[in-house]
């Protein structure tokens, strides 16, 4: 696996499977993206989760 | 049924250039059964703190209070004490040494006087407890298992003598992300089978706040702050203020609450800030159309 930090942990899965740790800011925009909340993937700053969330309407 | 401490005080060498008070005055009541996290940074006193409540240090002033009977007077049983309340160390698997991995839980129970049938039993039923593979309780000497599985043979050998308090000093210290997922994992599901007390230390507000009911903040050797996770995390300006922080979710929440959304600042887990998010962005919804 290799790619810049938004490239990777946009596989949180895949990282889990591989016992490693998520920042928790992208563990969180990942269990809303599986509700079903249209967030960009990789979210890994939570300015970046703030401001995606503001963006909804 | 508890332990209460009461102004308890603790000063390494008192009297030198050295001197340090590592406790300093606190008091708290811990009940049977709860299921508590001691957090703070290096050198807030937890580690100092822990190790009064089965006898192991002195307090300089104050009264320890074990099920009422006040420990510090003379003639109390601190061997019994010391089975009663069971303390995990820091890195507990440097302390295995028997040449195979029953044997090395069978040893608590075996000073506690029991035959050895009986030992067997509570050395099994512990191995059991913390989730560990029957088939290497005979073959291999403990030193060659993973640091997880090590960790939970030394955590089994306190359960073994059948402790009413289980302390856990950084029980995931060392350990990769999913083994100290497993390793929480398997206390919590130990402290809802056995009802036992358990005491977690910890310097990660995100591991605690995901499994305990009650957190005890400590600083400079002082109880600082002492509550639930949520109540806790209320605090987190003055948590920051002290080195430490409550877990990125809660920053999350106070920023959305100042931009508008009506949201609860309280989450402290992933899943409890998703749900609350997620229920917010659908009322919203339902309004709008």
């Amino acid at each position: 696996m290799h790619g810049t930090p938004k490239e990777i942990f946009s596989r949180v899965d895949e990282l889990k499977k591989y016992r490693m740790d998520v920042p928790q800011v992208t563990m969180l925009a990942d269990a809303l993206i599986q509700k079903g909340v249209p967030l960009p993937k990789g979210i890994l700053r939570r300015e970046e989760l703030v401001d995606a969330l503001c963006q909804l309407s | 049924m508890s332990i209460k401490l009461e102004n308890i005080s603790y000063v390494y060498s008192p009297g030198t250039a050295y001197e340090h008070h590592a406790l300093k005055d606190v008091s708290l009541e811990i009940p049977q059964g709860q299921f508590v996290g001691i957090i703070g940074h290096t050198g807030s006193g937890k580690s100092t703190l822990i190790q009064h409540l089965n006898g192991l240090m002195k307090a300089t002033s104050g009264k320890l209070l074990y099920e009422g009977q006040n420990i510090y007077e003379d003639g109390y049983d601190m061997k019994k004490l010391r089975t009663q309340v069971g303390l995990v160390f820091q890195y507990p698997e440097y302390q295995l040494f028997e040449v195979d991995v029953l044997s090395d839980v069978c040893f608590g129970p075996k000073n506690q006087g029991l035959s050895k049938e009986e030992c067997e039993k509570q050395a099994r039923e512990a191995l059991e407890l913390v989730g560990f593979p029957e088939k290497y309780y005979k073959q291999s000497p403990p030193f060659e298992l993973s640091g997880g599985q090590k960790r939970r043979v030394a955590i089994a050998g306190i359960l073994a003598m059948h402790p009413k308090v289980l302390v856990l000093d950084e029980p995931t210290a060392g350990l990769d992300p999913k083994g100290r997922d497993e390793i929480l994992d398997q206390v919590k599901l130990l402290h809802e089978k056995t009802g036992m007390t358990v005491i977690l230390v910890s310097h990660s507000m995100e591991d605690v706040a995901k499994y305990v009911e009650r957190l005890i903040v400590m600083n400079d050797g002082e109880k600082m702050l002492d509550g639930t996770p949520e109540e806790v995390f209320r605090h987190y300006k003055e948590l920051e203020a002290v080195g430490l922080a409550a877990p990125q979710v809660t920053y999350v929440m106070h920023d959305l609450k100042e931009k508008g959304f009506d949201v609860s600042a309280d989450a402290t887990t992933v899943e409890e800030a998703a749900d609350e998010i997620y229920n917010f962005l659908k009322k919203r919804q339902e309004v709008q159309s």
